[in-house]
């Protein structure tokens, strides 16, 4: 059987049009990219900061087309659906993003931001309400969060709705763009036992994005490292973090801070 | 025996904080931001501060060299001693001989707080003229010899900041602090937004610079991994308060309050791979509305009923070690139950 998402041969290349400075070098922001994820696992995606992590993620669901090669998702390659096609398939494939604060529409009720979701998933309008509060408890929160307006609630709170949001068409593919970087490290934990509490529970497959190696560490089954555009490496999450087959990847987690790491007083 | 005794607090200090209280007056409710702050740096030691967002780490810094500004009134209580006096019954202009010259600070993004308008060289030349009258031609010499104590190459004296990269804007920030040879050096989140890898260079760097030039830091952060590589004495803030103080390797090794030892359990990590992670239920308190009794209570597993009613003292327990709690170190034992 074939993996559950296949990536081959995936780059993303912009070239600036501008009229100012027509002789612009292209960005390579991703650079013929191949991996699979099988289903149900999480593939942990690191690297530095423009190392194309989020142009990846996009081009991987086709929220932007990818200059070249190919995707299958289910078995499916995104890039011969027609758009009406690929709208259709991006319910079963949905990604959540750092910043919950931006993601919400701060003059709609929850129940509307949910609602607005379960419509698109094609859920019948006498439906919605009691789905909405099957995803408010899905993500643990409560029916009585329906009525209020986004600014109501913390940073971890909105990123439990936009979770629930994105679960709304009934997704198997999640991508993670960093989604508990902008919120408290208290809140990470909860955040983060929420995510893969709901991997099991539904059978989902991420991919998840994140420049915090502990993190990713933490979270992955198989673990791959970006860097400006290439994957240097990709492999089980265990071989990756024992035997790295890249200089780079080594440098990366030799410089990630770490609690479990002797005190400096120690070391040499 | 608390911090706050007058005996607690050692000849070696350079920094003491005493009671420090800060309130933000605009709205309806005051912020109230810092609520009884005791701390002590000492002499060549990097002090971590941590703490989740809110919890007072900026307002901390800024009231230490009285760079607080709201929309409304401050209003600060307490004493900053520093060289027998208590910098915040300063007048203005004796505040900013000692800022930037005997107490400087670096901020997590320094474009904000360098000028867009002067290269880095005439930053520099600009603080060695004010506070120590240095001319431009030794002061050009000296400008020089910073860039080289930060590692950047002698071209970047001629940059404007924005012209930098993030890793080298921070060094040049750094050059800048130290160019009037400070005793203190304030350090709010200065490697946040910055890679692994450019971070491990720059707090490598403030190592360095803390032997060479025998400087004392305030370093604060969120991050308990940072914190961890570069302090020697970590406190550990919530809500406006120090809950915790202790000596790096103790408060990794055997945290006391409740907060700290679910927040080091709350982190994830290689180590932890398969496990649930421990989770603080609920969310850090908003300044305007910090719960009585212990600031901690709605979110403490073990919490008891003296806990919403008095406020736990920063005690001493043993050697180095201080916390606020009525049952430190008692948070396995008490769950077990
Ligand atoms: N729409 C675009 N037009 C032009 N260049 C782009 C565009 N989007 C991304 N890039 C460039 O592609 C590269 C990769 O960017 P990307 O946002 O994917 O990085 P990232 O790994 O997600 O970084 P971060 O960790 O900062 O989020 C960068 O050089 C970026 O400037
Ligand atoms: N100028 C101000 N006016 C009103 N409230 C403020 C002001 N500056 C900070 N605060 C409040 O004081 C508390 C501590 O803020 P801060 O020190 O910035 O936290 P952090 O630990 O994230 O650095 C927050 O609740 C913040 O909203
Ligand atoms: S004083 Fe009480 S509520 Fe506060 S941390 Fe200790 S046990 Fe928990
Ligand atoms: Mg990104
Ligand atoms: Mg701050």
């Amino acid at each position: 059987m074939s993996a559950f998402v296949s990536v081959e041969n995936l780059s993303q290349t912009y070239t600036a049009r501008s009229w100012l400075r027509p002789g612009l070098a292209p960005t390579h922001a991703v650079r013929n990219v191949s991996f699979t994820i099988e289903r149900n696992t999480v593939m942990g995606l690191a690297g530095e900061s423009g190392s194309g992590k989020s142009t990846l993620a996009r081009a991987l669901v086709h929220l932007e087309r990818p200059t070249a090669g190919e995707v299958r998702i289910g078995g499916i390659p995104l890039a011969r659906l027609s758009r009406r096609g690929l709208r259709k398939a991006r319910r079963r494939m949905q990604i959540v993003f750092q910043d919950p604060h931006g993601a919400l529409n701060p003059r709609l009720r929850i129940r509307h931001s949910l609602g607005e979701a379960l419509a698109n998933a094609g859920v019948p309008r006498r439906e919605r309400a009691a789905h909405a509060i099957q995803l408010l408890r899905l993500v643990g929160l409560a029916p009585e969060h329906l009525d209020r307006y986004p600014r109501a609630f913390s940073g971890g709170q909105k990123q439990r709705i936009v979770i629930a949001r994105a679960l709304a068409g009934n997704p198997e593919f999640l991508v993670l763009d960093e989604p508990v970087s902008s919120l408290d490290v208290s809140i990470q934990a909860q955040i983060i036992n929420l995510l893969m509490d709901l991997k099991q529970r539904l059978g989902l497959t991420y991919l998840f994005i994140s420049h915090d190696l502990n993190l990713v560490s933490y979270v992955s089954d198989t673990i791959g490292i970006l860097r400006e555009g290439w994957l240097v490496e990709h492999g089980p999450a265990d071989e990756v973090l024992e035997r790295p087959r890249a200089e780079y990847t080594r440098a990366l987690f030799g410089a990630s801070p770490s609690l479990h790491r002797a005190p400096r007083a120690l070391r040499s | 025996m608390g911090l706050t005794t007058e005996q607690a607090c050692e000849p070696s200090c350079v920094l003491r904080l005493r009671d420090l209280e800060v309130r933000f007056k605009s709205g309806a409710h005051p912020a109230e931001a810092l609520r009884g702050i005791n701390l002590d740096l000492r002499h060549g030691e990097v002090h971590g501060l941590v703490g989740e967002s809110g919890a007072g780490k900026s307002v901390l810094l800024h009231t230490v060299l009285n760079l607080n500004r709201g929309a409304g009134t401050v209003i600060t209580n307490g004493e900053v001693q520093y060289d027998g006096r208590n910098l915040l019954a300063l007048f203005g202009p004796e505040i900013r001989r000692i800022r930037g010259a005997q107490i400087a600070i670096v901020f997590q993004e320094p474009t904000k707080h360098l000028n867009p308008g002067l290269t880095i060289e005439e930053h520099i030349l600009d603080l060695l003229r004010y506070h120590l009258g240095i001319t431009r031609r030794p002061a050009a010499a000296r400008a020089a010899e910073l860039l080289e104590l930060v590692e950047l190459p002698r071209r970047v004296l001629r940059n404007y900041a924005f012209e930098l990269s993030g890793g080298m804007q921070q060094r040049a920030m750094i050059a800048i602090a130290i160019a009037c040879n400070p005793r203190v050096l304030l350090a709010d989140e200065p490697t946040t937004a910055l890679d692994v890898t450019v971070q491990r260079q720059i707090l490598d760097l403030l190592l360095r610079l803390r032997t060479e030039l025998g400087l004392s830091v305030l370093f604060v952060s969120h991050d308990l991994g940072v914190v961890h590589e570069i302090a020697d004495r970590i406190s550990v803030l919530y809500a406006g308060k120090i809950i915790e103080t202790a000596v790096d390797v103790d408060l990794f090794r055997a945290p006391l309050h409740p907060y700290t030892e679910l927040l080091l359990e709350s982190v994830p990590s290689a180590a932890m791979r398969g496990r649930e992670l421990k989770v603080i239920p609920g969310a850090v308190p908003d300044a305007t509305a910090v719960p009585v009794g212990c600031s901690f209570h709605p979110r403490c597993p073990i919490a008891a009923e003296r806990c919403s009613a008095e406020v736990p003292e920063l005690i001493q327990q043993g050697q180095q070690h201080a916390a606020a709690c009525f049952y430190p170190g008692e948070l396995g034992a008490r769950l077990a139950r």
